[in-house]
C-alpha cells in the first residue's frame, strides 16, 4: 500500500472530523460521524493484513491525539490507545470477514464500517470504564458515552456509503496488492462479481 | 547489500515484534494515570496544528450547509446588533457596579479591600474545529491566552472559558457543555440592573440551559417570561465578564415541587458549537495584547 496517500487522506479526513463533522451533528452535537473510520475499513478490506492492522493502529492514534478529555479540577487529558487499540479490534474484525463479503459493493463499506465502529466504540468504553475502577480524574460517563458511540457509528456507516464510491474510484492510486488497473480498483459493483 | 540474516539482531526483534511492542505501548498509556499523560499533550497540539489547513475551511464551508440563525441576518444589521448589545452591557455593567460600589463603600468605611476593576482587551480568533465538545481556536499564549481566560461569541454572547491553551493553540468549553458547572445569572425583568432576578443555570446538554427562578413578589405585575434576556452574575467569574449575555428564556414551566418557583429553559443567542470567531477577553496587562487586540 501506498503510505503516503494513506496518510494524506487520514489528514483530510481528520480534518473533516474536527471541522465538518460537527456541522452534520443534530441536537447536542455529541453524535457526529467519522470521515477517517470509513478510510480505515476501505484499507483494511483490501490491504494486506498486517497494512491494515497499522493503519488501523495510526488512525486510531489520530482520533485519540485530536479528542481532549476533561478532568476534576485539572488541565485537560490525552490519552494515547483507547482509540488506536478500538480502531485495531476493528481492523481485525475487517480482516476476519473481507473473504465473505463483496468488496466493490457500496453497502459493504457502510455494514463493515457500522460493525467495526460499535466493536471500538466498545472498546474505548471498557478501556475508560477500566480506568475509572482505579479513580481516574478523567470525567467518563459510560452509559452516556456507549449510547453517543453506538449512535455515531450508525451515522458513519451513512458516511461511509457516501465516501466508498470516491474511495473506489481512488483504489488504483493506493497501490494494493493484485490491483494495478484503474478498471479493477476503481468499478464498483451491487452484485458479486466473483474477484473479491 | 546485506542479505535480512545478516542484518543486527536488535533490529530484526524490533522489526518482527513492533506491532506488538507498539500494542503493549499502547495499552501502558492506556491505562496509564492522567497526571503522568502531561506529554501527550504536546502531539495534541502538534496534530491539532497540522490538521487546522483542513479543518478549518471545512467548518468555513460547513455553515454553508447549515448557517446560524444570526447568519441569515444582513452583515450591516448584525454589527448593528452587536454595538446595541455592547453598549447595552456596559450600561448594565456600569448599574451593577454602582450597587456594588455602594456596598463596597461600607466595606471600606469598615476597613475592608477592595478590588479594582482590571481593563480588558479583546483578542478575536478563528475557530479551527471541535472535538470532545470543546471548541479548537487558533490562538494561545503568545496573545496572552491562559487557562480560564473568558471568551465571547461576537464580543457580546458569553461562550465559555479557555480550557486549555498552548502557544498557538488552545481549547475553549462552552457554558453548554455538561461538564461546566452551575453558572450564576440574573434575569432581566426591565432594562435596568435594578430589577433582575437571580438564579443558578446548569447545561442541560442539549445546547441550552436549565435553572429554578423563585417568582418575583407577588405584588409585582412583572413576571418571568419567554424571551426574558438572562445575563451572567456570578462572583466566580472575573469583573470584566459580568453582565455578558448568556441568552434569552425560551420557556418557563412550574417547578414540580415548590409553587413558588418557576424552572427556566435558556438558550444562547447563537448555537456556541458552531460559531466561527472566538472573542478571547484577556486582561490588558500584557503591552503585547495591547497592541493585538481592541478594547472593548
Amino acid at each position: 500500500m501506498n503510505w503516503g496517500v494513506f496518510i494524506i487522506l487520514a489528514w483530510f479526513a481528520l480534518g473533516l472530523d474536527l471541522g465538518l463533522a460537527p456541522a452534520l451533528a443534530p441536537g447536542a452535537g455529541e453524535v457526529r460521524p467519522s470521515f477517517l473510520f470509513p478510510l480505515i475499513v476501505f484499507v483494511a478490506l483490501r490491504a494486506p493484513a498486517r497494512t491494515a492492522l497499522w493503519a488501523g493502529l495510526i488512525g486510531g492514534l489520530m482520533i485519540d491525539l485530536t479528542t481532549p478529555l476533561a478532568r476534576n479540577g485539572a488541565p485537560l487529558a490525552t490519552v494515547p490507545g483507547p482509540n488506536a487499540l478500538g480502531t485495531l479490534i476493528a481492523a481485525q474484525l475487517v480482516l476476519s470477514t473481507r473473504a465473505m463479503v463483496m468488496h466493490r459493493n457500496p453497502l459493504t463499506m457502510a455494514v463493515l464500517t457500522v460493525a467495526g465502529a460499535i466493536v471500538a466504540g466498545i472498546a474505548v468504553v471498557a478501556v475508560f470504564t477500566l480506568r475509572g475502577f482505579f479513580g481516574d480524574s478523567i470525567i467518563y460517563e459510560s452509559t452516556h458515552e456507549l449510547g453517543i458511540a453506538l449512535g455515531c457509528a450508525l451515522y458513519t456507516g451513512a458516511a461511509a456509503l457516501l465516501m466508498s464510491l470516491p474511495l473506489f474510484w481512488l483504489a488504483p492510486v493506493f497501490g494494493f496488492a493484485g490491483q494495478g488497473s484503474h478498471a479493477q480498483g476503481g468499478r464498483f459493483t451491487w452484485s458479486h462479481s466473483g474477484r473479491g | 547489500m546485506a542479505a535480512p540474516h545478516d542484518r543486527p539482531l536488535a533490529g530484526s526483534f524490533l522489526t518482527r515484534h513492533a506491532m506488538a511492542i507498539t500494542v503493549g505501548t499502547l495499552i501502558v498509556t492506556s491505562i496509564m494515570p492522567a497526571g503522568w499523560l502531561a506529554w501527550a499533550g504536546w502531539f495534541r497540539s502538534l496534530t491539532e496544528t497540522a490538521v487546522a489547513p483542513v479543518s478549518h475551511p471545512a467548518r468555513v464551508g460547513a455553515r454553508i450547509f447549515s448557517p446560524t440563525a444570526r447568519d441569515a441576518d444582513p452583515e450591516q444589521l448584525r454589527l448593528l446588533y452587536d454595538e446595541l448589545e455592547r453598549e447595552r452591557q456596559m450600561r448594565l455593567q456600569a448599574e451593577a457596579r454602582t450597587l456594588r460600589v455602594i456596598a463596597q463603600l461600607e466595606q471600606v468605611s469598615r476597613g475592608a479591600a477592595v478590588n479594582p476593576a482590571v481593563p480588558v482587551v479583546q483578542v478575536p480568533a478563528p475557530v479551527v474545529g471541535e472535538t470532545a465538545g470543546l471548541l479548537l481556536v487558533r490562538a494561545g499564549h503568545t496573545q496572552g491566552i491562559t487557562r480560564g481566560t473568558v471568551v465571547t461569541a461576537g464580543g457580546v454572547q458569553l461562550l465559555g472559558t479557555v480550557e486549555d491553551a498552548d502557544a498557538r493553540t488552545c481549547r475553549v468549553r462552552p457554558i453548554t457543555d455538561r461538564s461546566v458547572p452551575t453558572i450564576g445569572a440574573a434575569i432581566m425583568l426591565a432594562e435596568d440592573a435594578r430589577f433582575t432576578l437571580t438564579c443558578l443555570l446548569t447545561p442541560a446538554g442539549d445546547g441550552t440551559l436549565r435553572g429554578d427562578a423563585e417568582s418575583p413578589d407577588v405584588a409585582d405585575p412583572r413576571t418571568i417570561e419567554p424571551g426574558m434576556t438572562v445575563r451572567l452574575q456570578d462572583d466566580r467569574w472575573p469583573e470584566h465578564a459580568q453582565m455578558l449575555l448568556i441568552g434569552t428564556i425560551e420557556r418557563v414551566d412550574p417547578h414540580p415541587e415548590m409553587p413558588l418557583r418557576r424552572v427556566i429553559t435558556v438558550r444562547p443567542s447563537v448555537d456556541l458549537l458552531r460559531v466561527r470567531e472566538a472573542v478571547f477577553r484577556v486582561p490588558d496587562e500584557d503591552p503585547r495584547t495591547r497592541a493585538e487586540g481592541s478594547r472593548p
